[in-house]
C-alpha cells in the first residue's frame, strides 16, 4: 500500500475524531461555493468549522495562510507573533497596514481577520514559539502551519508536534521560490529529518517578493484545508518545490532519516 | 558520463547558476560529487554544502530526479541523471 493511501486514512480519522458544529444558515450562504466542491460538501464544512490551526507568525506567508483559512471557515485560528510592523513587513505581511506602523503585529492581524469573517474566532499571542509556550499552544490545535523564519522555532514546532501527534504544514520561500510538505507524526518524515540541525548561513532577512508569500501561504491553506478534511492528496511524504522564475512546480520523494532524534520512535514500523 | 546539476535557493546564489552539466570520468557518488561541486564553485558555497569536517553537511536538501537522497549517500549516479542541491529555507 503506497504511503499517500495510508496517510489519507489517517487524515480522515483525525478529521472525524471531533465532533462538528452544525452549520447555521449564514453560514450556508458565506461558503456556498466551496459547499458544492465534490468530496467536501457539509461534512468538510462542518469539520472546519469544529477545527483549530495554530500559525506560527502571520507575516508573509502566515497572514495569508490565516486569511485564507478564515476565508474558508475555520472555526478557530491561534496566531503567535512577536513584535511590531515595520516599513520592512509591508512588502509581504498583507494582513499589515501602514496606518499600524509601530503597534503589535498580531493585533492588526486580529483586526483585519476579524473584520474579513467575524464567525472565526481569532485569538493572539504577542510571542514567538517557545519552550514556555508551545506545548500548550500545539495542544489547542488540531494542525499547524509553520511560517517562522528561524529554524529555532521551527525545529521546536516540529518536536512538539511530533510529540503530540499534530500534523504539521511546513512552508518556507526564498526570493522567487517556494517550499511545502506536510509532516503527520507516525506517517511521514519530520523536519529533523530533512534538516538535522541549523543550517549554515541562514540569515534572518533575505531575498523575497511579497507574491511569492502569497503563493506559498495560500498553497499552506489549501494542504491544511485537505488534511483537516481528508480532502485530495496532501504533500505526505512528498516536497512541493516551485520556482516561479519560470513557474515549474514539482514534488520531490522525501524519507525518514532513521537515525532522526524528533522522529524515529514515533514512525511506524 | 554527464549527469545534470541544479541548483535551489542559496545554492543558486552561491554557484550563479540554476544548473550545470556535469561531466563524470567514473560512476561517481552523491557524496563524491558533492565535495568536487564545493571544491568547484568556491567558498560561497563550500559552506553551504560541507561540514566543519569537509563531508556533505547534512542538512542539505539532495534529490536524484524526483527521490530524496542523504548528502552523504553513497548511491553511485548514472549518466543522464539529474540531481537537486536544495539548501534549506524558511518562512517570514
Amino acid at each position: 500500500m503506497g504511503l499517500n493511501n495510508l496517510d489519507m486514512k489517517s487524515a480522515k480519522r483525525l478529521s472525524n475524531a471531533r465532533s462538528r458544529r452544525p452549520l447555521s444558515a449564514e453560514d450556508r450562504a458565506t461558503y456556498e461555493w466551496q459547499l458544492s466542491v465534490a468530496g467536501f460538501g457539509e461534512e468538510g464544512q462542518r469539520t472546519l468549522k469544529s477545527s483549530t490551526v495554530l500559525i506560527s507568525r502571520v507575516g508573509g506567508v502566515g497572514g495569508v495562510a490565516a486569511t485564507q483559512l478564515a476565508a474558508a471557515g475555520v472555526g478557530r485560528l491561534l496566531l503567535a507573533h512577536e513584535g511590531n510592523v515595520k516599513p520592512s513587513d509591508l512588502n509581504r505581511q498583507t494582513l499589515m497596514t501602514a496606518d499600524w506602523l509601530g503597534k503589535p503585529r498580531v493585533e492588526s492581524a486580529a483586526r483585519r481577520l476579524r473584520e474579513f469573517n467575524p464567525k472565526v474566532a481569532v485569538e493572539v499571542l504577542n510571542k514567538n514559539i517557545g519552550e514556555d509556550n508551545v506545548e500548550d499552544l500545539v495542544a489547542s490545535a488540531d494542525l499547524i502551519i509553520d511560517a517562522a523564519p528561524l529554524f529555532r522555532e521551527r525545529f521546536l514546532l516540529n518536536r512538539e508536534a511530533f510529540e503530540q501527534g499534530k500534523p504539521m504544514v511546513d512552508s518556507a520561500m526564498f526570493e522567487l521560490e517556494a517550499q511545502l510538505t506536510t509532516f503527520v507524526p507516525g506517517k511521514t518524515p519530520c523536519l529533523t529529518c530533512l534538516y538535522p540541525g541549523d543550517p549554515p548561513g541562514w540569515k534572518r532577512q533575505f531575498p523575497v517578493f511579497g507574491a511569492v508569500a502569497s503563493t506559498i501561504g495560500s498553497l499552506a491553506a489549501m494542504e491544511a484545508i485537505k488534511v483537516l478534511t481528508g480532502l485530495g492528496e496532501p504533500l505526505l511524504g512528498r516536497l512541493l518545490v516551485a520556482d516561479l522564475r519560470d513557474m515549474s512546480f514539482h514534488t520531490v520523494r522525501l524519507h525518514r532519516n532513521l537515525h532522526c532524534m524528533v522522529c524515529r520512535e514515533k514512525s511506524d514500523k | 558520463m554527464k549527469v545534470t546539476v541544479r541548483y535551489a535557493a542559496q545554492a543558486r546564489v552561491a554557484t550563479g547558476l540554476s544548473h550545470e552539466v556535469v561531466e563524470l570520468d567514473e560512476p561517481t557518488t552523491i557524496h563524491d560529487l558533492i565535495i568536487r561541486l564545493a571544491r568547484q564553485h568556491g567558498s560561497a558555497f563550500r559552506r553551504f554544502a560541507l561540514d566543519a569536517n569537509g563531508c556533505p553537511h547534512p542538512s542539505l536538501l539532495v534529490a536524484i530526479g524526483d527521490d530524496q537522497v542523504r548528502s552523504g549517500d553513497h548511491r553511485k549516479v548514472t549518466s543522464g541523471e539529474t540531481i537537486t542541491i536544495i539548501t534549506p529555507i524558511s518562512g517570514g
